[in-house]
């Protein structure tokens, strides 16, 4: 059968090599859009969405990355050199993506560990604010402050990360130092009753108040309560406060650092 | 002592020392310890107990948490009924077909309290023990399946079960009983039958606390949503 022959030109290929090339392309592209549909389908009832879109499109492409080379090999380009330019291309590219390829695996793992999502408060890589997004690459905070942070999946997978939506209630703990003149039980007691009256002090797991330690100015109390995670901020800034204002009603000191200080007389060295 | 009454136009009176009012005027306002409303085309308030789901933080509550003191260690196979009187927040509403929440204010500071661990445990509305004016009856109908004694000395229940009825114009109010039967590991509860000489607390629609809350409606469903039962798991 003659070649193919347009303006004048010879092609390389017949029409009946044509036919069976643009056969095979069909065929692999077909199979490819099947293959995404069912993949996509079953896959987000299993996995996030993106990530079975990802999945699905990949597939995808690759059914037609072959059904092109079946394509090429039937018009008489030997597939095996574009494999082998293809696999030289490949791993060239393969060491210049391999951050991308990181940052996508990590990505796939944080989907699947699931150690935040959209809308968590969170401290991650020093940045602390709420998930904006997680996609394939990168993780989308908005720090407390309100600037945007775009932080590689990489990092987010290997770093720590504080998740302060994962448990119910959290603890408040706070020092605070009275003077050495003051009792220590009235201070525990007014600190018990700020607690007893703050709605977001929890009363189960009940309210800690003990002379923790002497320190060189002052008697160091700790206070420990818990409160509802998503209030826990809300009940420590409140609960300070309130401490504060019933010390200073009951004349309750808190003291500055002191030091005595003895001056030497030269004559008494003498 | 009348404490759950009308509150009509020109009338106060004080609950659990505050004064709250239907001030006359155009148009009248109700007003408790410097916050106020004004009302248009209502001229009557009523008053009675609130569900435990508005106060400190509305909505956040599924479960109310009833302490039982002193605690009951129920033997094998044993029953007894248990009667404690728990304080509620009281709510001034509108006598209106769908009713709208005017305030909602507490008798004591309310408090909350986690059942199980910090990590993953419930977050409940902390009933206080009480008596006299304010408290609601609670009534339980405990029962063992177990083989060995049990020792209950809390017990958390969805405020979908907790059920507050009150008499008009006088003090009382109770809960629906509730059968709380021991399984070992678990506690299953039930609520029983309604009490007679007694009317249900006017509640707010969903879609009025919908918009109260500035929550989704699925949100807001998981707070209403109508459990029959509820297992406690090794809740004593």
């Amino acid at each position: 059968m003659a070649n193919i022959e347009i303006l004048g030109f010879q092609l390389p290929f017949t029409y009946q090599q044509l036919y069976s090339g643009v056969v095979t392309l069909a065929f692999f592209a077909v199979l490819g859009l099947i293959l995404r549909v069912i993949l996509y389908r079953y896959g987000v009832r299993v996995l996030p969405k993106k990530i079975a879109e990802s999945i699905s499109n990949t597939v995808f492409y690759i059914l037609i990355f072959i059904g092109v080379l079946g394509l090429l090999g039937n018009l008489g380009v030997d597939p095996t050199s574009l494999v082998v330019a293809g696999g030289i291309a490949g791993l060239a590219i393969g060491f210049a993506s391999r951050t991308v390829v990181s940052n996508l695996l990590s990505g796939i793992f944080l989907y699947i560990d699931r150690p935040i999502k959209e809308g968590d408060p969170v401290e991650v890589e020093g940045v602390g604010g709420v998930v904006e997004d997680i996609n394939v690459l990168s993780t989308r905070i908005t720090s407390w402050d309100g600037v945007f942070h775009r932080i590689p999946n990489e990092k987010v997978f290997t770093t720590i990360i504080k998740n302060f939506s994962k448990t119910t209630a959290r603890r408040v703990e706070y020092k605070i130092g009275i003077s050495y003149k003051d009792d220590v039980d009235k201070a525990r007691e007014i600190i018990y009753r700020v607690i007893d009256e703050e709605p977001l002090a929890l009363v189960e797991p009940g309210p800690q108040v003990f002379l923790e330690s002497l320190g060189d100015s002052a008697q160091i109390l700790a206070v420990r309560f818990w409160a509802p995670t998503p209030q826990w901020f809300t009940a420590k800034t409140k609960v300070l406060q309130r401490i504060k204002e019933a010390f200073d009603r009951e004349g309750i000191e808190i003291p500055f650092p002191r030091r005595v200080v003895y001056i030497k007389d030269e004559r008494d060295m003498a | 002592m009348v404490l759950y009454t009308t509150l009509s136009r020109g009338s106060s009176t004080s609950i659990g020392g505050q004064r709250i009012e239907l001030r006359d005027g155009d148009p009248p306002r109700y007003v408790r310890d410097g916050y106020e409303v004004l009302l248009a085309g209502i001229d009557r308030l009523l008053i009675h107990p609130a569900p435990p789901i508005y106060l400190p933080i509305l909505g956040l509550f599924r479960h109310v948490m009833i302490p039982i003191k002193p605690a009951v260690i129920v033997g094998p196979k044993a029953e007894i009924e248990v009667v404690r009187r728990v304080v509620t927040d009281i709510a001034v509403s509108t006598p209106t077909e769908e009713v709208e929440y005017v305030d909602v204010f507490p008798l004591r500071t309310p408090k909350m309290a986690v059942y199980g661990r910090t990590a993953d445990g419930l977050l409940c509305r902390y009933m206080f023990p009480g008596e006299g004016p304010g408290t609601v009856e609670v009534r339980l109908r405990i029962r063992s399946d177990c083989r060995h004694p049990v020792t209950l000395s809390r017990i958390v229940v969805p405020t979908s079960l907790f059920r507050i009825f009150y008499a008009p114009e006088s003090d009382r109010a109770v809960t629906a009983p509730l059968d709380v039967t021991l399984e070992c590991d678990v506690a299953v509860i039930r609520a029983g039958d309604e009490p007679e000489d007694m009317v249900p607390i006017p509640l707010e629609t969903e879609r009025m606390l919908t918009r109260r809350m500035q929550v989704e409606p699925r949100i807001l469903r998981t707070v209403l949503a109508h459990v029959e039962e509820f297992i406690m798991d090794r809740g004593y």
